[in-house]
């Protein structure tokens, strides 16, 4: 099962604010931290249902983890 | 008398910014401590797109210092910034993309925002899905 990483960028090219869906365990930091460092942008986490079914039952299927 | 401009930016990629430039046809100048606009010398990047009287410089905390005389009244050149802005951001995806070996989806939206979806690693693990084992049995068809 992959992941998304979804950058989207200001009409007149000011600001990108990256979101990563489905992405699970603590590996994501890794994951996206050269994007971090290019963009300079604080990124959000969310992740799958899989995962928030396996580890917290009762939390939301969408969870922003930053 | 000429003024700075400070644009809103957060690039500090010298590799997505020179593929930003060659993308758009803009003079790539790098890295100096110094680059000189107008009176004023900046440390960061420079480029110059066509039709520019002096050096646009990304300065080292991402912002995009310009020469007002550049930037202020003239749409075309404003037009220009923006177009090496988004082009930068495109590049840190296509070089993400790239090292993970993902795939890029291009959206316009509504408002004008790109949208760039990098899908990484999808459809391959599912059960069912996966791809033959060999050393088996039977030996693999070449």
């Amino acid at each position: 099962m992959g992941y998304h990483i979804k950058m989207t960028i200001a009409p007149d090219g000011s600001t990108c604010e990256t979101v990563v869906e489905g992405l699970a365990g603590p590996g994501c930091q890794d994951v996206t931290r050269d994007i971090e460092s290019k963009c300079g942008q604080r990124l959000s986490h969310k992740h799958t249902a899989e995962f928030a079914t396996k580890n917290e039952p009762d939390l939301k299927l969408d969870l922003d983890n930053d | 008398m000429s003024h700075e401009q400070v644009l809103e930016f957060a690039g500090k990629c010298p590799i997505a910014m020179e593929a930003a430039c060659k993308k758009l046809g803009f003079a790539w100048k790098g890295y100096d401590t110094a680059h000189e606009q107008y009176v004023r010398k900046y440390e960061g990047y420079a480029i110059r797109p066509p039709g520019f009287y002096y050096d646009v410089v990304v300065d080292m905390d991402g912002k995009i210092r310009a020469d007002e005389d550049d930037t202020k009244h003239d749409v075309k050149k404003q037009q220009q910034i923006k177009d090496f802005r988004i082009a930068y951001y495109e590049a840190v995806a296509e070089a993400k993309a790239e090292a993970e070996g993902g795939t890029i989806t291009r959206t316009v939206l509504e408002n004008g925002a790109i949208e760039i979806d990098i899908e990484i690693g999808g459809g391959t693990t599912e059960l069912g899905n996966e791809p033959p084992k060999f050393g088996g049995t039977s030996a693999p068809t070449l």
